[in-house]
């Protein structure tokens, strides 16, 4: 009696946990349906604000990058100047810059595959590459915080080298 | 069909083929080393009228010299011009945010 009632116990669980869970609700399904077209259009209005937001910013930070942090400690290096954190401050600019472009382009593909779906015959797949498009963003966006602060960062070094001099 | 115009025909075949294969292997390049997405020179990726004027406005030519002596007076310079680039960036205010795919801005 107590092995049958805990076997049932064990169904219920399994088919309470494996059964896939729909992340999106009836209200969201029919609003993608209904939108599909403007929905798209606007994804692809994103896409091209997004594009020019990374050609301006990228501009920015090889400007940055080549016409400020690498000649100073170019300089310093001549002036026999060593500044560890100016050069580490370097390095961790460098490798975020090209994390920032190489998390674009996965992001502006899987917004590219987004924005080729059917939404209209398959809406819960069209917001689940919705919720994975939104998690390549954050990245993007986590990146372009981390670049604001290594710019603010070298600021603060090259005014604390000066007090130094 | 003479000998010289089966050639012909032969060699228009040949250049065709070498010619999509040759520009078949260049989209492929060019979309998967993303510079698809940074080409602004695509159809509805064009600059607006408004854009290139502010292009023109750019005129900070400033670049910090790799020689020379390291001063006071050189690095309040350096801090001055590399403010501006810094105001430049932070005037894109939350690029990438996430409000612009939430449910409420898509209409879903």
């Amino acid at each position: 009696m107590k092995k049958s009632f805990w076997f049932f116990v064990a169904i219920i669980v399994i088919v309470v946990f494996a059964a896939p869970v729909s992340a999106i609700s009836d209200s969201q399904k029919n609003n993608i349906m209904e939108n599909c077209e403007s929905i798209k259009d606007t994804l692809k209005t994103i896409q091209h604000q997004d594009s020019r937001t990374r050609v301006y910013l990228g501009r920015y930070y090889e400007t940055i990058l080549s016409k400020y942090i690498t000649p100073l400690n170019v300089r310093l290096v001549e002036n026999n100047i060593l500044n560890n954190d100016l050069i580490e401050n370097q390095d961790s600019f460098s490798k975020m810059r090209n994390s920032f472009i190489i998390d674009f382009i996965e992001y502006q593909r899987r917004l590219d595959e987004l924005v080729a779906m059917d939404c209209k015959s398959s809406p819960e797949s069209f917001y689940n590459k919705l919720v994975k498009v939104r998690e390549r963003r954050k990245v993007v966006e986590s990146d372009t915080s981390v670049m604001k602060e290594l710019m603010k960062s070298q600021l603060t070094l090259v005014k604390e080298l000066k007090g130094k001099l | 069909m003479t000998p010289g115009g089966r050639k012909l025909v032969v060699l228009g075949i040949a250049s065709v083929i070498i010619a999509l294969l040759t520009t078949s292997v260049s989209l492929a390049l060019y979309h998967n080393s993303g510079d698809i997405y940074l080409d602004r020179s695509r159809p509805g990726y064009l600059p607006d009228e408004e854009e290139i004027e502010q292009d023109d406005d750019i005129k900070d030519e400033y670049t910090f010299n790799k020689s020379g002596s390291i001063n006071g007076a050189v690095l309040d310079e350096y801090v001055e011009h590399l403010e501006q680039e810094i105001e430049a960036v932070e005037a894109y205010k939350n690029p990438f945010g996430a409000d612009v795919l939430s449910d409420e801005n898509l209409g879903i």
